[in-house]
């Protein structure tokens, strides 16, 4: 055996032609096309197969057995109304043991049924029982006169006596969105009006504070330059500053050792290091 | 055999009639299915009740727009799918009886011909566990089965050209593993195969 592929390259490519023109040159795949052939002869050879009698008859039972999915989602919601008839329930337990969609619904349908109503908040009961006082002091003819069905009522009473006097409701409305117009107008110009003296104000405010920093600020640098002056006129003559220490040619800084320190003496001469 | 989206719709409306009309028209098919599937005579019982709820519960996805033995087919591959991945192993390690292919073979006059025709309809069972499974499906399907080209295609969602190529390297698959065990093992298949032929004669 080579292990030459080229027979199933041919083969799949459907090159029939250059594959018997291959297998004419090679023994592997000559080999292997023999042992097709054998193998379709002998799967052409074999018969289908045949179900048993009982296993027909269970087959031709399905349907007292389970239901569509379509049908169990309508045996469910009948069942939820009414009992079912028994050749109906073994079908719907029939299918809900098969398929895992239909029994998640009747699992969904089952817990609606079974809720429980919701618990009031502990504060709940106190305040209504508070409120039932003032509920009883009110009059019948007042719990009506302050219920919706009376405001429908004088709603319409009052439509019906505008009407009876002549007036044109749709002129009355028209008048009555003018006047709101004019008001809703009145009222902006208000508004306006009250931002633009709340911003005047801020800017005012501002303005002030911006003064008073600028007059503590003059204020100081005064008083230092006063200081300053009468520190010149009371200065006395007092010893020469030391000069600063020079290198060794005389010319130009002395740079310290930063780990030394240097002290000067009073007549400026260097004191050494300490 | 009326139409086949009318018998469908007759079985969703609860015809029992049409319902015996469907098992008798595809029961030999899906039985055929299953039993090439599994290889014993109670599972594919099993499997082909189970196949048949399914078609029966799912009546209603079909849409006619092809024929019902792809459909049907379609489905029973899912099942089988389903119960060869919980037996994977079992099935990798298959050992194929006499009583196994007993079922399929036609009755012959000379019985050293249909002892060689067992050994090698046992020794095909025995490379289609051994090749990978897309092919060996196709194989079944088409050469076992009976299935045309177009109904394969629609089955597995594939197209012509792929159903074609497939089958080939399926074929020569399962060839090259006949070889494999002919050459690796002195006395193997192939010579268990003569054997069966003398011992008749």
């Amino acid at each position: 055996m080579n292990g030459c592929r080229e027979l199933e390259r041919l083969l799949a490519a459907g090159r029939e032609s250059d594959f018997a023109a291959h297998r004419a040159s090679c023994t592997s795949c000559a080999e292997i096309a023999r042992e097709m052939e054998r193998f379709a002869e002998t799967a052409v050879g074999l018969r289908w197969p045949t179900p048993s009698g009982s296993l027909k008859q269970s087959l031709y039972a399905i349907p007292s057995k389970t239901v569509p999915c379509e049908g169990a989602a309508e045996l469910l919601a009948r069942a939820a109304e009414t009992e079912l008839a028994p050749s109906e329930v073994t079908r719907l337990e029939g299918h809900l043991s098969r398929c895992g969609g239909c029994r998640e619904a009747a699992r969904v349908l089952d817990v609606a049924r079974e809720l429980l109503p919701p618990e009031p908040a502990p504060w709940l009961s106190p305040r209504l029982a508070a409120s039932r006082p003032r509920a009883a002091r009110r009059s019948s003819a007042w719990s009506w006169l302050l219920g919706p069905r009376a405001a429908i009522a004088i709603a319409y009473a009052a439509a019906l006596a505008v009407m009876v006097l002549g007036l044109n409701p749709a002129d009355l409305a028209r008048k009555a969105g003018t006047a709101r117009l004019e008001q809703t107008a009145r009222s902006g110009i208000q508004t306006a009006r009250s931002a633009l003296v709340d911003q005047f104000g801020a800017f005012q405010e501002r303005t002030f504070r911006t003064l008073e920093a600028l007059k503590g600020r003059v204020g100081g640098y005064g008083r230092a330059a006063l200081s300053n002056a009468l520190a010149l006129v009371m200065r006395t003559e007092s010893a020469p500053r030391p000069s600063r220490p020079r290198n060794e040619s005389g010319s130009g800084a002395w740079k310290p050792n930063p780990i030394e320190i240097w002290t000067w003496r009073a007549d400026g001469s260097p004191g050494g290091a300490s | 055999m009326p139409d086949e989206k009318d018998l469908v719709e007759r079985c969703r409306k609860g015809d029992d009639e049409a319902w015996r009309q469907m098992v008798d028209h595809l029961g030999q098919r899906v039985y055929s299915v299953a039993y090439h599937f599994t290889l014993k005579r109670e599972d594919a019982e099993e499997l082909s009740q189970e196949i048949f709820l399914k078609i029966f519960e799912n009546l209603h996805r079909y849409d006619g727009s092809y024929p019902l033995l792809a459909w049907v087919v379609s489905l029973a591959r899912n099942l089988c799918i389903d119960r060869y991945r919980r037996r994977k192993r079992e099935r990798s390690f298959r050992f194929v009886s006499d009583e196994a292919v007993a079922p399929l073979l036609k009755s012959a006059d000379d019985p050293a011909a249909e002892a060689v025709r067992r050994e090698r309809t046992k020794l095909l069972f025995w490379a289609l566990g051994e090749i990978p499974e897309d092919l060996a499906e196709i194989l079944v399907l088409r050469d076992l089965d009976g299935l045309a080209y177009e109904e394969i295609g629609k089955a597995l969602d594939l197209p012509d050209g792929t159903v074609k190529s497939r089958l080939f390297r399926a074929r020569a698959e399962v060839a090259r593993k006949v070889r494999e065990r002919h050459e690796g093992r002195a006395p193997g298949v192939l010579t268990s195969l003569a054997i069966a032929a003398v011992g008749f004669v």
